[in-house]
């Protein structure tokens, strides 16, 4: 499937899309991440979107899905689970020493992030994408592809910093 | 050279903003993988180098596609697969409860279970055979005791007085019958006797 024909048959659902996801998380900018990355998701998915019976209904499936992720790791933070686990993870001596190992340490580092900045930091530098064309694909504003993708930028900047000391 | 540096500062920032094109991230990746840097910029060595090539490297480690595109597909088949089996327990559900309805009727209760009738020295205990005559007998039982209710309402419906009447015109009655079963001469003496006189 070309940018151009997934623009076409993919985009329109963008407002339904949004919609739905707001209603469920309450949140303008949660529920715009969501809909970044169902677009993301049905972009890496293109070609065996032929293979479902509805690309509207595969789309409010994997917006639902996203959605409640986003629940369920809200009430973790809410725990305070989610703020500890990531950094004491980063800085036990024995995940220290597997950084450290040229093998390894190149496994962990995207790894830790959430998917949508995963995502955007592979069509970034992988698949040459520039923040715009990623923009047009997701439907959003440029902004917001923008701001994830510095977050995922600064989040691995950090981890090799705290590596270093 | 300063003023490569601050251009460099410049591009370093913008890319943490996410703001580089491609062109300049270029630009950024050769400089750190070059040998003239500055101390306070070396640190960003390893970082770009990531950037670079890494992130690619680690992807192909993982799985070559982003970690949950796959997911909802793998997850749609067995739903549809719930959805055969629920219809199935329904109907399930549904025969049973039907098959257990239809059992019942057919041992509907019977309230003549364990009824017989003795005729002539034999026992028949076939509540099949002996079924229209408990009938029959149950229907006579009922109508005498219609008759009995008939009466009572009757007896009741008329003023006290009359009734003590009509009682004691009844047993006049009786008693009269009573005397003329007896031979003539003797039927002073038994009416003294009955009306205690």
């Amino acid at each position: 499937m070309k940018q151009e024909q997934f623009k076409e048959e993919a985009l329109p659902l963008r407002a339904q899309l949004l919609f739905y996801a707001q209603r469920l998380l309450n949140n303008p900018e949660d529920a715009e991440d969501v809909v970044q990355e169902v677009f993301l998701k049905l972009w890496y998915m293109r070609d065996e979107l032929g293979a479902y019976n509805s690309v509207p209904a595969l789309s409010v499936q994997i917006t639902k899905r996203l959605c409640l992720n986003r629940i369920n790791a809200r009430q973790r933070r809410g725990e305070g689970l989610d703020a500890v686990n990531p950094a004491s993870d980063l800085l036990t001596p024995e995940a220290l020493l597997e950084q450290k190992d040229s093998v390894t340490h190149v496994m962990r580092i995207i790894a830790q992030l959430p998917a949508l900045q995963q995502t955007i930091l592979r069509m970034r530098h992988i698949d040459g994408f520039e923040v715009e064309e990623i923009a047009a694909l997701t439907g959003s504003a440029p902004e917001a592809v923008r701001m994830n993708l510095s977050r995922a930028r600064k989040k691995v900047k950090e981890t090799f910093f705290k590596m270093q000391s | 050279m300063t003023d490569r540096y601050k251009y460099m500062e410049d591009l370093l920032n913008r890319f943490f903003s996410g703001e580089t094109s491609n062109e300049e991230e270029r630009e950024l990746y050769r400089f750190f993988a070059g040998e003239d840097i500055p101390a306070h910029l070396r640190r960003y060595k390893p970082v770009f180098s990531y950037f670079e090539s890494g992130l690619e490297k680690e992807l192909n480690l993982l799985t070559g596609e982003p970690a949950e595109a796959a997911e909802p597909f793998r997850r749609a088949m067995p739903k549809r697969r719930i959805r055969i089996a629920a219809g199935m327990a329904a109907l399930a559900l549904i025969l049973s409860v039907a098959a257990l309805l239809f059992l019942r009727k057919a041992n509907a209760f019977d309230p003549y279970e364990g009824s017989y009738i003795v005729r002539s020295g034999v026992r028949i205990t076939d509540t099949s055979l002996i079924r229209p005559e408990i009938e029959a007998t149950i229907q006579k039982a009922l109508q005498q005791e219609e008759r009995a209710n008939r009466l009572l309402l009757s007896l009741s419906a008329s003023n006290p007085e009359t009734r003590i009447e009509q009682i004691q015109r009844r047993i006049n009655r009786q008693n009269e019958e009573i005397i003329n079963r007896f031979p003539n001469e003797m039927k002073e003496s038994i009416r003294r006797i009955i009306e205690n006189k």
